[in-house]
């Protein structure tokens, strides 16, 4: 399955991306928003919190010698902050909501922005593995029952880490997983597998995917 | 060889914990126990908006739901939630949750003793949330709240992924456990849905620990 394909057939699915690392999951991500853009199709990423923003600003640095692309597109990328500032290192803010600590109230808010502003666009969440270390997982829950009951056909990706796997499979649609693969070779490189984990999507099953680096995506 | 009808049959009057790897072969395994009878003396009690959604998601995605559409469409739902809407069914009752799990389980069972009598079937479907938001304690005070009203009827849970913590409380609440997990097979690189079907734990003495059926793709076989 190409990446355009697999774009296509989650249209309007909730995505769990969860990755052994954001670098991996920002290069996967990359390859999804590229599709998006091909077919311009609007796309807002929602970022929890400063570190978070920092963290995505210092990979887009590090992958601008290899991809221009990726620059390009994070420049302009629309953003809804959550946090203590409304100021991003990256892409255009449209909205800013104040972390105030109340991660069920938060997630109505932005459920409430994106239904009203965003309606046809696709969503990519950052920053959800920062919340799952600040807040009990039963907070959690209730705040994504706030969010999917005011998005409820939007195409949605939320990027976090592999150890809320059974948590990530009971909520969402699909779970891609990205592992990286230990590389002790001479070239030391950031490589990683991608794979379908969880998908109640009928022509998307439990499988590999693709190999993805800096320099590009091969199919599995 | 067992049949999907023998096997409702057996579980008439138990409290039945379906638990699969995943909402797609639970819903292979519900389709294929889905006959009309069944259907007309079903009702589903459906539990959070992200249940919700995620079924109304997978019946428009799974081809072979299709067939049991139009008896879907006129099986009445119970929702549990924040809005009274399900996505599926027809609604014949809302419960709002107020955040106590004990006190929502007994509106919900006095809710199915008024509407349905004893003979009747309740799906119950998205309660494996619930172990992500209450404790093992508040869960079993909730399912007693529960079997206090309903003691009779017929109840099958289905549950996915739950919080491991949670786990042992299904065999120690449930008549029978019935596992759909997902086969390994030969080859661990093989992309088919097939899954095993086979029971796990049982009081039931006609239906002791044994292999059901098999899972593929879309349908279900019995294993010979």
């Amino acid at each position: 399955m190409d990446i355009a394909e697999l774009v296509n057939a989650l249209r309007g699915y909730s995505v769990a991306i969860l990755s052994d690392d954001a670098y991996g999951a920002v290069l996967f991500v990359n390859h999804i928003t590229s599709v998006m853009c091909g077919n311009s199709e609007d796309v807002v990423f929602v970022v929890y919190r400063e570190s978070t923003c920092r963290k995505l600003y210092r990979i887009m640095l590090s992958l601008r010698e290899e991809n221009r692309c990726i620059d390009k597109f994070f420049e302009s990328v629309k953003v809804v902050k959550v946090g203590k500032t409304p100021e991003t290192c990256f892409g255009e803010l449209v909205a800013f909501v104040e972390d105030n600590e109340n991660i069920v109230d938060v997630a109505a808010e932005i459920g409430r922005i994106l239904r009203n502003k965003f309606p046809e666009s696709t969503i990519v969440f950052f920053g959800f593995n920062l919340g799952i270390q600040i807040y009990e997982v039963s907070n959690i829950v209730r705040a994504l029952e706030e969010l999917f009951s005011r998005i409820r056909n939007t195409t949605y990706f939320v990027v976090s880490s592999r150890e809320v796997t059974d948590l990530m499979a009971n909520v969402f649609d699909v779970v891609v997983c990205i592992s990286k693969i230990e590389s002790f070779g001479m070239r030391p490189n950031n490589i990683y597998n991608v794979y379908i984990e969880h998908s109640i999507i009928s022509r998307i099953q439990q499988m590999p995917l693709y190999r993805i680096d800096e320099m590009g995506l091969v199919e599995l | 060889m067992m049949r999907p009808e023998d096997l409702v049959g057996i579980l008439e009057g138990a409290n039945t914990a379906i638990v699969a790897d995943d909402e797609y072969s639970a819903a292979t395994f519900v389709c294929e126990l889905a006959t009309r009878q069944l259907a007309e003396k079903t009702v589903i009690v459906v539990y959070s908006e992200i249940k919700c959604r995620k079924i109304e998601k997978l019946l428009s995605s799974k081809a072979y739901c299709s067939g049991i559409s139009s008896l879907l469409s006129r099986i009445p739902v119970v929702k549990v939630g924040k809005t009274n809407r399900a996505g599926f069914g027809n609604v014949v009752a809302y419960v709002e949750e107020r955040g106590d799990l004990r006190e929502m389980c007994g509106e919900i069972g006095s809710i199915l003793k008024r509407l349905y009598d004893s003979k009747e079937i309740a799906f119950f479907v998205g309660f494996d949330l619930v172990s992500y938001l209450y404790s093992p304690a508040e869960i079993v005070a909730g399912m007693e709240e529960l079997l206090t009203h309903i003691p009779e009827m017929t109840k099958f849970f289905l549950l996915t992924r739950m919080k491991r913590e949670c786990v042992p409380v299904i065999t120690n609440m449930f008549d029978v456990m019935i596992r759909i997990k997902r086969s390994r097979g030969f080859d661990i690189m093989a992309y088919n849905r097939v899954y095993d079907v086979f029971v796990e734990h049982s009081i039931i003495r006609e239906l002791p620990p044994l292999p059901l059926f098999r899972i593929d793709g879309e349908k279900m076989v019995n294993i010979v």
